[in-house]
């Protein structure tokens, strides 16, 4: 409800705004932190990318190489423990497996209902976070619809899938999908959502098209945002535990804040203790639809 | 003993010091002091005992009342503007004294006039009251042909605007929901058009402007750092009068005249904007803004009737509207959004006997704030607003010219309609639940007494005591340890869920040095039950209004303030210095991390954190009161933090509108019988803004993150303005007089900081990545010309 009342006050007031143009301004810098892509999956080894940050108006990379040597961190300590064994993971790069810059092993992997601990030492600093991999729950049934809002083209349409959300509380979800011979999954935005109003019950939802990494979402291009009439569509239903939705929640608000002058001051959740991203135990299931009439 | 029960002792005796007086035999002079020529009671008018100096200023309604021993005495009445009146008097009963005022605009040459310069300022004991008689402002500069009531008001020191675009008030630390806006005694929740640019007062219709901003004496009550109470004309009584204004921007009208001679009268008064119609063939096809449209309109109305010596009816009404509309041109996309107040005053005037006054009032007051989207087979529409019935009584009883005892009772009911939606999508109807409504009661008791203890120390000591109840029917959703909703309390219809009952003392005192200077202090004690919550860095038409409830404490604020008085030059010139320190307990803000969907089938104040705020700052003021030049300087320097637990890690931070330093100046000149010029500068400190420190990459998405609370400062504010009013002919007889206004806002176009965002555009793929931050401002230069007509 308050993010429509900031859309139309950002909306009212854009519109009657006479002048906007940059300026330079001087921000305080924060510390160096560490962010933490992490997940874990049944019969996989945990896949960790880590970066940093950097300060806003520090230079940008200039192509992903460039972004490789400044934000991603290559040289962390980096142990994983499921209150049995630990072990610590080595450094990859691996151009065929997302996301390509990643720390892993070989002796622990996931396994649904079991609980990962993980501990990062780099630069003086400890990252600390837990996660437990819930149960997989099925994609019932999904298909392909003509976009209900009307917006630019007919032939434009969205996902649509069905899914039986277990009796237990704190199920939460969250999407992601690749369309004709893209070879990766990538998350669609504003997928992510909880079981708190619909425990247990049937859930129909739909969702667009995934996003594309490395393009910052500052405007809105219908063809890129929906899935168009002869796609191939592959999902993944990723079944995650609450506090995990609460990060995604929070960065998909702040990230689609970008840009909006009204959006307040999002915090992301995050369940690292003293970094930023997340830590997530998160189980799949899979289906694949064709975007016909 | 605390404070409260202390003053309550305090007041005990100052009533028994009543009983000294009785030795002489006293008698009564009262009347009604109004303006000659249009018979509009005077508030504010001082009525005094040459010989003794002593004397009481009329109350709201005009009426004043003397109680002295016998005896002959001259009684002089006097008001800025008008021309003295002397009655000598023989005292050897009641005596009833209703008194005319010449306006000195009508003057007959050659004729020498006497004059009591006003040394309100010095005598008063209304610590941080100012008192604007919307007559005198205007001779200040005019825009678009009017001079706007709550533009000059944020010229006074201690008061700030926000800046551009930003329709609160911020007095003295205080944040937009804390100050009190009355239009002859409704409360009118959204004073302002056009996001600021224009009050929702139009000057003509207005009589008279009070603010207090140092303490409230006990007669106001419900907010924490200021009232503006502005009253109505009541109507010409005597002549019919039309007069109005044609402008670029805006134009209004105002008609007014007797139903009855002397008994009876009318005014109405009505204002439009029409810049988008002008504007619209100016705007490029590709532009944002074409198919946009904004406009507002006002209406006031008052109608008045003297019943008999003893009583008097007035009616009054307010009604405004702004409308922004935006068809898009390409898709068949609409918006419409409307807002504004409404409210209607009854009230009735009665006097028991010379010495005692009573007013009682109906109120009727309502904002409303809707938005309406359609989208071919999709439409929506979201609205928010509160409404008001409320019930006051206030008595002024006059003693003896010692005291001045006003007491009385207010109720009000309040309904607060927060984001109620609805809406279809190709026929469907989309369930937001149930239309929601928050209910509550509040009232107060006050009594308060303006006592002369000696000739030099005057106090006002006054008591409120308050109450706030929510009430049912209302569904309390509560959370569990996990913070999501387990179950609800259901309440129905008139339960009470949460009661407030507090006792608010006020105490206010002044001491004269000397004819021309004196010494001011007050300590003040404020609760407010009702709320605005703001997501966004502005103050906008969106703010929700909500009240206390059993999780939502009510605000709760404590001033001391201090001030020298000084005057020179027989009143020529008023200075003043004024110092102030104010504690302010249960400030609400939205916790971190709420997230859009919150509060959909919820309670809005599960999403609420609390904490307190601190204000203190020095205010000058120099003013010239009279001559052909006129104006004053006003500069404050001041600082206001909060400190919220759950907020910024339990650290101070400073408040978004915490702005270092102000300056406001302004000018009057008559450069000669025809010609006016006024020029109006401002300069402050910018406001602040929370932004993000660093940026991080999370699946490919920049992320921005947040370290400490409004951490920047936005460039500073300043902007001067002028205007020329040129009145042609200024022969007095004629029945048509006329002039013209040209005026320019933003001399040198300063582009002003409206607000700052950062913004990540590009792709890192391509190397055409870029963070940069951006600076919005809202009104450039704007000329404007407007024709001014009285008949």
């Amino acid at each position: 409800m308050r993010f429509i009342h900031l859309f139309i006050s950002a909306f009212l007031l854009m519109v009657l705004a006479s002048c906007e143009r940059e300026i330079d301004i001087d921000l305080p810098n924060d510390e160096e932190l560490i962010v933490v892509e992490g997940r874990i999956r049944p019969n996989e080894a945990p896949v960790i990318l880590l970066t940093k940050n950097q300060g806003f108006f520090d230079a940008v990379p200039a192509g992903l190489e460039d972004f490789v040597n400044s934000f991603v961190i290559q040289d962390a300590q980096v142990i994983i423990s499921d209150g049995v064994q630990s072990e610590q993971l080595q450094f990859t790069i691996d151009f065929v497996n997302y996301p390509f810059f990643y720390y892993t092993g070989n002796v622990i992997k996931g396994e649904v209902g079991k609980t990962y601990a993980l501990s990062i030492i780099y630069n003086n600093k400890v990252l600390t976070s837990s996660t437990t991999i819930p149960a997989p729950v099925q994609i019932d049934s999904s298909w392909f619809g003509l976009n209900p809002f009307d917006i630019a083209e007919d032939s434009l349409g969205v996902s649509y899938i069905q899914i039986l959300d277990p009796d237990t509380f704190g199920n939460a979800y969250r999407l992601y999908a690749r369309k004709n011979s893209f070879q990766f999954f990538n998350p669609v935005s504003g997928s992510e959502f909880n079981d708190d109003f619909v425990n247990g019950n049937n859930i129909v939802f739909f969702a667009g098209s995934a996003d594309q990494p490395f393009i910052a979402q500052d405007s809105f291009v219908p063809r890129e945002f929906f899935y168009s009439l002869g796609d191939t569509i592959y999902l993944e239903l990723a079944s995650i535990g609450r506090k995990e939705y609460f990060f995604y929640a929070t960065l998909g608000a702040a990230v689609g804040s970008n840009g909006n002058p009204f959006a307040s001051p999002t915090l992301v959740q995050s369940n690292i203790k003293g970094g930023l991203g997340v830590w997530v135990g998160m189980s799949v299931s899979y289906d694949t639809l064709y975007a016909t009439n | 003993m605390s404070i409260k029960f202390h003053s309550i002792l305090c007041f005990v005796f100052f009533l028994l010091s009543f009983n000294q007086l009785q030795a002489q035999k006293n008698y009564t002079i009262s009347g009604y002091i109004k303006d000659e020529s249009t018979g509009e009671y005077l508030p504010g008018a001082n009525a005094y005992v040459k010989e003794t100096m002593q004397g009481a200023a009329t109350n709201a309604y005009g009426f004043y009342s003397l109680t002295i021993p016998e005896g002959k005495y001259t009684l002089v009445i006097s008001f800025l503007g008008y021309n003295d009146s002397e009655i000598t008097l023989d005292l050897k009963a009641d005596v009833r004294k209703n008194v005319s005022l010449q306006s000195k605009a009508i003057q007959v040459k050659e004729m020498v006039i006497t004059e009591t310069r006003i040394e309100n300022n010095v005598k008063s004991t209304d610590m941080g009251r100012v008192e604007l008689q919307v007559e005198q402002m205007k001779k200040l500069p005019a825009f678009f042909g009017e001079v706007d009531l709550v533009k000059i008001v944020q010229l006074i020191p201690g008061v700030k605007n926000g800046g551009e675009g930003n329709t609160g008030l911020y007095v003295r630390g205080g944040g937009p929901d804390q100050n009190l806006v009355l239009l002859d005694e409704a409360v009118v929740y959204n004073a302002a058009h056009l996001l600021g640019f224009f009050s929702v007062f139009n000057s003509d219709a207005v009589k008279t402007v009070d603010l207090h901003k140092g303490g409230m004496p006990a007669q106001y009550g419900g907010r924490l750092a200021s009232v503006l109470d502005i009253s109505m004309k009541e109507g010409n009584n005597r002549d019919y009068k039309v007069n109005g204004g044609i402008g670029l921007i805006a134009s209004r009208l105002t008609v007014q005249g007797p139903i009855k001679k002397d008994t009876s009268s009318f005014i109405i008064s009505g204002r439009r904007t029409y810049i988008d119609v002008l504007a619209q063939p100016f705007i490029r096809p590709d532009s944002p803004t074409k198919g946009s449209g904004y406009f507002f309109y006002d209406l006031n109305t008052k109608v008045n009737y003297r019943l008999s010596d003893k009583d008097r009816l007035f009616i009054s009404g307010y009604f405004g509207r702004d409308v922004f509309t935006f068809k898009s041109t390409e898709s068949n996309f609409n918006i419409r959004i409307p807002w504004g107040n409404a409210t209607v005053s009854a009230r009735w005037n009665h006097l028991f006997n010379d010495k005692l006054f009573l007013n009682t009032s109906l109120i009727f007051s309502d904002y409303q704030f809707e938005s309406n989207i359609e989208q071919t087979a999709f439409s929506f529409r979201i609205g928010s607003g509160v409404r008001d019935y409320n019930l006051k009584s206030d008595f002024t009883w006059y003693p003896n010219v010692r005291h001045t005892v006003k007491f009385g009772v207010n109720y009000i009911r309040h309904r607060f309609a927060p984001n109620n939606a609805s809406g279809e999508i190709a026929g469907e109807e989309l369930d937001f639940g149930p239309t929601v409504y928050l209910y509550a009661h509040e009232a107060a008791a006050y009594i308060g007494d303006d006592f002369d203890i000696t000739e030099k120390l005057r106090i006002h000591g006054g008591l409120r005591a308050s109450w706030f109840a929510h009430t049912g029917p209302f569904t309390r959703y509560n959370l569990n340890e996990n913070g999501i909703k387990s179950d609800s309390t259901v309440y129905n219809r008139g339960d009470i869920i949460k009661a407030y009952p507090n006792i608010e003392p006020r105490l206010m005192l002044r001491y004269n040095l000397n004819k021309n200077s004196s010494v001011k202090a007050s300590y003040t004690q404020n609760y407010q039950y009702i709320h605005i919550t703001s997501l966004a860095n502005q103050s906008l038409p969106t703010d929700l209004w909500f009240p206390s409830t059993d999780l939502v404490r009510p605000q709760f604020g404590t001033q001391y303030s201090l001030g020298y008085y000084r005057n020179f030059d027989d009143n020529t010139w008023e200075s003043s210095v004024e110092a102030y320190y104010k504690t302010m307990e249960n400030q609400i803000e939205f916790k971190d991390g709420v997230l859009p969907s919150s509060g959909v089938n919820d309670n809005l104040d599960n999403y609420l954190t609390f904490g307190s705020g601190e204000a203190y700052g020095l205010e000058f003021f120099l003013k010239k009161a009279l001559g052909k030049t006129t104006g004053w300087i006003g500069y404050t320097l001041s600082r206001t933090t909060r400190t919220f637990p759950e907020l910024n890690g339990g650290q101070p931070f400073f408040a978004r509108y915490d702005r270092r330093h102000d300056l406001s100046f302004v000018l009057s000149h008559q450069i000669n019988e025809k010609l006016d010029f006024g020029m109006v500068f401002v300069y402050a400190s910018g406001n602040l803004v929370w932004l993000p420190n660093s940026i991080y990459f999370f699946e490919g998405q920049p992320v921005v993150n947040y370290g400490d609370r409004n951490n920047f400062r936005m460039p500073p504010y300043h902007r001067m303005d002028l205007s020329l009013t040129w009145t042609p002919n200024k022969k007095p007889d004629k029945r048509w007089k006329s002039s013209w206004n040209f005026s320019i806002y933003n001399v040198y176009s300063r582009l002003n900081p409206f607000f700052v965002y950062l913004e990540t555009t590009g792709s890192v793929l391509n190397g055409t990545l870029k963070n940069q931050a951006n600076m919005v401002s809202l009104f450039p230069i704007i000329p404007s010309v407007t024709y001014n007509f009285t008949f």
